[in-house]
């Protein structure tokens, strides 16, 4: 892999964290606030509330960037920032940018019978079942004995709202899906930086398979 | 720094490679705790800390004298998953409320350092606390909840560092007052206790002695329960919660 991974900073917290993953797997990345254009990939970390990481992303000018790709420029949403990717949720009133249909759901157990009120947010390891068939990239990471991934959040995609960019499903609870993507547009409910060598060895695949410098 | 019930600060070796070592062993989640910053009313060190994170692939909490808004803030910006608060929380629980509006509830950890006085009743820790007879622990952990906190971290420090093993009536009690994931530390010493922890309510347990003293006399080392044992108590946990 040759040329630089863009680390999109909307200054709302928790981008080193994936900065120092790519380094540990061999990428080199810049972060940057302002928007970069011609970057081959681009993640977008997040953490926070849906409102206030739409209101950065319009703010520093990535939305217009983000909504613009071209098909050989990827992007890799992480948690907020997988949501944001998505058409809206329940925790804001604001749009998303719509690269993926859906909208995003909090997780209610008040109606749910006692022994199966699950709490949120739902916080720690989880694993991942792959939704397509033979999605190498996603395949491998998450077939790894004890595969785990790290979650944290309140609001979920619900599963079989759209199937054709449901790649990957865990539980809690119902299952929801964890990995969404469509072409050049991907997003991880879970944080692939904090899942120790599962999480490197995902970012390493999907860098490898859609990384165009 | 390794404490036994807060006092007798032991040295445990340098923060980095220890770091680099829990990553091998695919720790679940480190805690990093600064016990004097509040006392010394000392900022947390970003720079230290910043090195530490970026060896870490794996979610990272950090507390101690953490005061305001622009404090956490500055600790996610570099790569602080969440933060725990307790002392500026029992005095001002508005911030726990400001914490969570600006980062979301699952960024913010209620912290509650708690010992028995002489009639066996727990008490905090947190001088500020005890100056309001009426503040009851109870009290004070569902008002963090409420407030937004997403996580509380009981300490019992009566045991902290001692490897005595965990007081699961406490934990018990505390999983009746709250729904939010509790974590629980201060006397693990084998995995037996962490069973009989996460039996009694909690949602996970948290160790250091257990993990870096070995042997009678204390000796550093730091291991981690192995990948089959943590198979055991998983499958184990899912029985008894779905029961």
């Amino acid at each position: 892999m040759v040329g630089n991974a863009t680390v999109i900073d909307l200054g709302i917290g928790n981008t080193s964290s994936v900065c120092n993953l790519l380094t540990r797997i061999g990428m080199p990345w810049s972060k940057s606030r302002e928007p970069v254009e011609a970057s081959g990939f681009y993640f977008l970390p997040g953490v926070g509330a849906f409102d206030v990481g739409m209101e950065a992303l319009h703010a520093s000018g990535w939305a217009k960037t983000l909504s613009s790709l071209n098909p050989s420029q990827t992007v890799v949403g992480i948690c907020l920032g997988m949501q944001l990717l998505c058409e809206g949720s329940e925790e804001g009133t604001s749009q998303g940018l719509g690269l993926l249909p859906g909208k995003l759901q909090k997780f209610r157990f008040d109606d749910a019978p006692e022994q199966a009120k699950l709490k949120v947010p739902h916080m720690g390891w989880n694993t991942v079942r792959p939704l397509q068939q033979k999605l190498g990239w996603l395949d491998e990471a998450v077939a790894e004995e004890d595969s785990r991934f790290y979650f944290v959040h309140s609001y979920f995609y619900p599963l079989n709202s759209h199937p054709e960019v449901e790649l990957g499903a865990t539980r809690h609870g119902a299952e929801f899906v964890s990995v969404v993507g469509s072409a050049n547009v991907f997003g991880f409910q879970f944080h692939p930086e904090k899942s120790h060598h599962y999480g490197s060895l995902l970012m390493r695949r999907i860098l490898e398979n859609f990384f165009v410098a | 720094m390794k404490t036994k019930r807060f006092a007798d600060p032991r040295y445990i070796g340098d923060p980095i490679n220890a770091v680099r070592i829990l990553n091998d062993k695919r720790v679940d989640e480190l805690f990093l705790l600064d016990i004097t910053a509040t006392v010394n009313k000392a900022e947390p060190n970003l720079d230290f800390l910043e090195e530490v994170v970026s060896e870490a692939s794996m979610p990272v909490c950090f507390g101690g004298g953490i005061s305001g808004v622009d404090t956490a803030s500055r600790l996610f910006s570099i790569g602080i998953e969440k933060v725990s608060i307790q002392s500026a929380a029992i005095a001002n629980p508005s911030l726990i409320e400001k914490m969570a509006n600006r980062f979301g509830s699952q960024a913010v950890v209620f912290s509650i350092d708690l010992r028995q006085d002489w009639r066996g009743n727990w008490q905090p820790r947190e001088k500020e606390a005890l100056r309001f007879r009426k503040d009851r622990w109870q009290h004070l952990v569902s008002r963090a909840v409420e407030c937004g906190a997403g996580e509380v971290l009981v300490t019992n420090v009566d045991r902290e560092g001692t490897r005595s093993g965990l007081d699961v009536e406490l934990i018990s009690e505390i999983a009746r007052v709250t729904n939010v994931p509790i974590v629980v530390q201060g006397g693990v010493g084998s995995m037996t206790d962490v069973r009989a922890g996460l039996n009694a309510g909690a949602d996970a347990i948290a160790a250091g002695a257990f993990f870096v003293f070995h042997g009678p006399h204390d000796a550093v080392l730091i291991t981690y329960p192995r990948p089959e044992e943590l198979k055991l108590l998983r499958s184990f946990d899912r029985q008894c919660s779905s029961k």
